[in-house]
């Protein structure tokens, strides 16, 4: 579905070379790294909307050619910045289906009907007519989901779904929107900071460190010092959270 | 996907500074001066994203751009006539009062509507729409794109492959445009009405050689200069106030920073212009 093959690019941060990933159609994956690692970045190229220096990246088997020459890739691939960013003048139904009336010229009544039964799905129906100030964060990040939910694409990149914060209530309505996207045969692949995060989810999960990709039942074997070391600081972190939490519970058992 | 394009090729192009030193007098000279041209580099950046934007536009995206330019002249053109109306009524009773006052010094009334139709379509008409439209909708550009810049909306359009340029420059730029040439029709016809109604407390004066006078003054060149200038102050205006919003980076105080800037900068341009426009004109006929 997905591939880069030895890509080269360069992101505010940091310089990535001979970058190779593989995302098969209908898997959903998710890429694990530390904070600030152009995870962003990362999505742009598997999109084509990042500018590479060196390899090709390839959309279901042909190279993935730059903006303008494929009229439909906003239908293919939906991608999902980090900020819940909703146009403000635009109601939660109209956001929803704004690609559809830009781009195909669709009228309210056709988006309606459209996307009234993907706004059911994801729970959004009851605020269709809200502007974004009217609804919470929560909505407006399930809101991006449901825009492209309705336009049923192969793929879909979401940048760091726990940005802002992820409490259990939107972290299962994410997850079911993942299924809903599962079962459409769509290809979701989602990049996080929080390991617990990659943990709960239960799906392939690789680790995006300064540059260098693993899959993480490899990475402790991995020849990148980087990937190595990331491995050994999640692992560290979690056993202290851990720790802390049996001591939360034992001292509610003592109460 | 469109602006990571179009930002990869502002990255491309030369920085103007990058080769002096900031040390230097000499250097420091020359760096004010081109950051005094920087700016209309910039404009003329803003301009040419705007036209090959524009060029670009497909069926449907043209369909919705133009909806959005009608929303566009409703709000800057249609929404504005109260107060360019009160505005207009208001300078063409006091230019005809002061015509009056030094009546005695002219030798026909038909110089006195020459002078009339000169100060009011040619010159006041343009540059007082303008005024309005940059308080009204200029600072309004300025801070939807300054608060879009902010909260990544821009990204979010790139997500759906909508092109920020042809999504938000575009209709503003043709939208002010026309606006601006409407309210100068209403500022023109309230203008000279007023004008025209003050006259008639003069004794001895009737309306049908008045207008009689006023037709004949009346030039098609005058109407083109008038046309010319509005349509282009409004461009002008938009496209100050696009490069402004769009200067917002990190911060909410940088929105009303780039705004009064936005405005200030409108400002002058809209008096350059004018006098550019009316010298041209004076030159050709």
């Amino acid at each position: 579905m997905i591939e880069l093959k030895s890509v080269s690019y360069r992101s505010d941060s940091l310089e990535v070379n001979n970058l190779s990933f593989h995302l098969n159609a209908g898997e959903t994956a998710v890429i694990l790294g530390p904070n600030k690692s152009a995870n962003s970045a990362f999505l742009k190229v598997c999109m084509g909307a990042h500018p590479i220096s060196k390899g090709e990246v390839l959309f279901d088997g042909g190279a993935l050619v730059k903006y303008g020459s494929d009229a439909d890739m906003w239908r293919k691939i939906c991608f999902i910045s980090h900020e819940p960013a909703l146009l403000d003048n635009l109601t939660v139904m109209q956001n929803a289906g704004l690609p559809l009336s830009y781009h195909l010229g669709w009228s309210e009544e056709q988006i309606f009907e459209k996307a009234e039964p993907v706004l059911k799905e994801f729970g959004l129906l009851h605020v269709a007519r809200d502007f974004p100030s009217q609804i919470g964060k929560d909505d407006a990040k399930i809101t991006q989901l449901a825009r492209a939910a309705i336009l049923e694409p192969k793929a879909l990149l979401f940048d760091e779904p726990a940005a802002g914060g992820l409490n259990p209530e939107i972290f299962l309505r994410i997850l079911g929107a993942f299924k809903y996207f599962q079962a459409g045969g769509t290809a979701v692949l989602f990049t996080t900071s929080s390991p617990s995060l990659a943990a709960a989810m239960k799906i392939p999960c690789y680790l995006f460190v300064e540059g260098r990709v693993a899959e993480i039942m490899e990475a402790h074997e991995s020849p990148f010092p980087e990937i190595r070391d990331y491995v050994a600081r999640i692992r560290n972190q979690a056993k202290q959270q851990s720790m802390a939490a049996s001591t939360f519970f034992d001292r509610i058992s003592a109460v | 996907m469109k602006s990571a394009e179009a930002k990869s090729h502002a990255e491309k192009l030369p920085r103007l500074t990058a080769t002096v030193s900031r040390s230097n007098p000499i250097d420091k000279l020359l760096i004010g001066i081109l950051s005094l041209f920087r700016f209309y580099i910039n404009l003329l950046q803003v301009f040419t994203q705007f036209f090959f934007g524009l060029i670009r536009l497909r069926s449907h995206e043209f369909r919705y751009t133009m909806e959005t330019v009608v929303h566009q002249i409703i709000f800057s053109g249609i929404d504005a006539f109260y107060v360019v109306g009160a505005i207009a009524a208001m300078v063409g009773g006091v230019v005809m009062v002061q015509l009056i006052a030094f009546s005695t010094m002219f030798e026909s009334e038909a110089i006195l509507m020459q002078i009339l139709v000169s100060i009011i379509i040619r010159e006041l008409a343009p540059l007082l729409t303008s005024l309005i439209l940059i308080a009204r909708s200029g600072s309004a550009i300025a801070i939807e794109l300054g608060v879009m810049q902010l909260k990544h909306q821009d990204d979010t359009l790139d997500g759906m492959e909508i092109d920020m340029i042809q999504f938000f420059h575009v209709p503003r730029v043709i939208g002010l445009t026309f606006s601006n040439m409407i309210l100068v029709g209403y500022f023109v016809i309230i203008t000279l009405g007023s004008a025209l109604a003050i006259s008639l407390f003069r004794e001895g004066i009737y309306m049908g050689p008045m207008l009689a006078n006023f037709i004949d003054a009346l030039k098609l060149s005058d109407i083109l200069v008038c046309i010319i200038k509005a349509g282009i102050l409004g461009m002008v205006i938009a496209l100050v106030c696009i490069y402004h919003g769009s200067q917002v980076k990190n911060s909410t105080t940088e929105i009303p920073q780039q705004t009064s800037q936005a405005l200030v900068n409108s400002y002058l341009l809209c008096y350059k212009f004018t006098v550019a426009i009316s010298v041209v004109a004076y030159l050709v006929q």
